[in-house]
């Protein structure tokens, strides 16, 4: 009789084991899941924020170059992404007659993005001739 | 005579019942087992999925990002750069083709196939239909709005 109950308790006992297996692996990669997913989706969304900045920094560079300024500026940002601690800095070489070139890098906590900028003088202007997203 | 031995044994009730509650557990565990082969498939073919769509929007932000004229039908855009070259983009037979200004092409399979492209003169938007539009945009097009 005693020897039964222990064949018994060995059947449930595994049959509970494998039950509790399949569910932690189906957990497991459902997390792992989600995980990934959640990070791809932060990424993005820094990505995104990151190239808003550029394109911000290309209108402060253009905008300093058509006053014929030149050196390393840190482009004031808006409260909000003060707090995430974002930072946008223009460095515009010293122009020539004909050409000038900005380099423009925007930071995020633990992320960064930056682009060269080609600048040729049109008319009275400076126009745009070139942007390499690094 | 021999006395008649009792041997301890179940009734039919109880075998039934046993056998019921077997098979609801086999169906349950079989179940539980299709699940997770199906998550874990699914989720590998998600994940490359989603790598692939990345790799091709990053590229395609990056060739939009120099851009100084997009042409845009809905499936296919010619991007020209400042130096004179163009590179065009094409979605055909179920994947998406870049072909570069020394006719190098590069195919990507199973991307782009519900996409549909369309552009405002300064960016180029990706439309698949279901979910929000991708706007890429050029800078060099935006400079050139701000200065009209």
């Amino acid at each position: 009789m005693i020897s039964r109950r222990r064949r018994d308790s060995g059947f449930a006992m595994i049959t509970a084991i494998f039950l509790m297996s399949f569910t932690v692996m189906t957990l497991t990669v459902l997390m792992a899941t989600i995980a990934a997913q959640s990070r791809r989706s932060q990424i993005l969304s820094q990505d995104a924020q990151l190239r808003q900045l550029l394109t911000a920094g290309a209108a402060f560079a253009d905008a300093k170059l058509q006053s014929n300024s030149s050196g390393r500026f840190s482009v004031p940002l808006p409260e909000t992404l003060r707090q995430s601690s974002a930072d946008l800095t223009v460095e515009i070489q010293p122009p020539s007659n004909e050409t000038a070139t900005a380099e423009i890098e925007a930071t995020l906590p633990h992320h960064h993005l930056s682009q060269r900028l080609s600048f040729s003088r049109q008319a009275s202007s400076w126009q745009i001739t070139d942007a390499t997203l690094d | 005579m021999r006395p008649v031995q009792h041997h301890p044994g179940f009734t039919i009730t109880e075998l039934l019942a046993t056998l019921i509650l077997l098979v609801l557990f086999f169906a349950a565990a079989g179940e539980l087992f299709k699940s997770t082969i199906l998550l874990s498939s699914g989720s590998q073919e998600f994940s490359n999925r989603a790598s692939q769509l990345d790799s091709a929007v990053f590229q395609l932000r990056r060739d939009v990002w120099n851009s100084s004229r997009i042409a845009a039908s809905p499936q296919s855009v010619d991007l020209s750069w400042p130096d004179g070259t163009t590179t065009a983009w094409k979605i055909d037979g179920g994947s998406l083709t870049r072909t570069d200004a020394r006719g190098q092409t590069e195919s990507r399979p199973a991307v782009g196939n519900d996409w549909s492209f369309s552009t405002d003169g300064v960016s180029l938007t990706i439309s698949d239909g279901t979910a929000a539009p991708i706007r890429l945009a050029s800078q060099i097009l935006l400079s050139e709005r701000g200065h009209p």
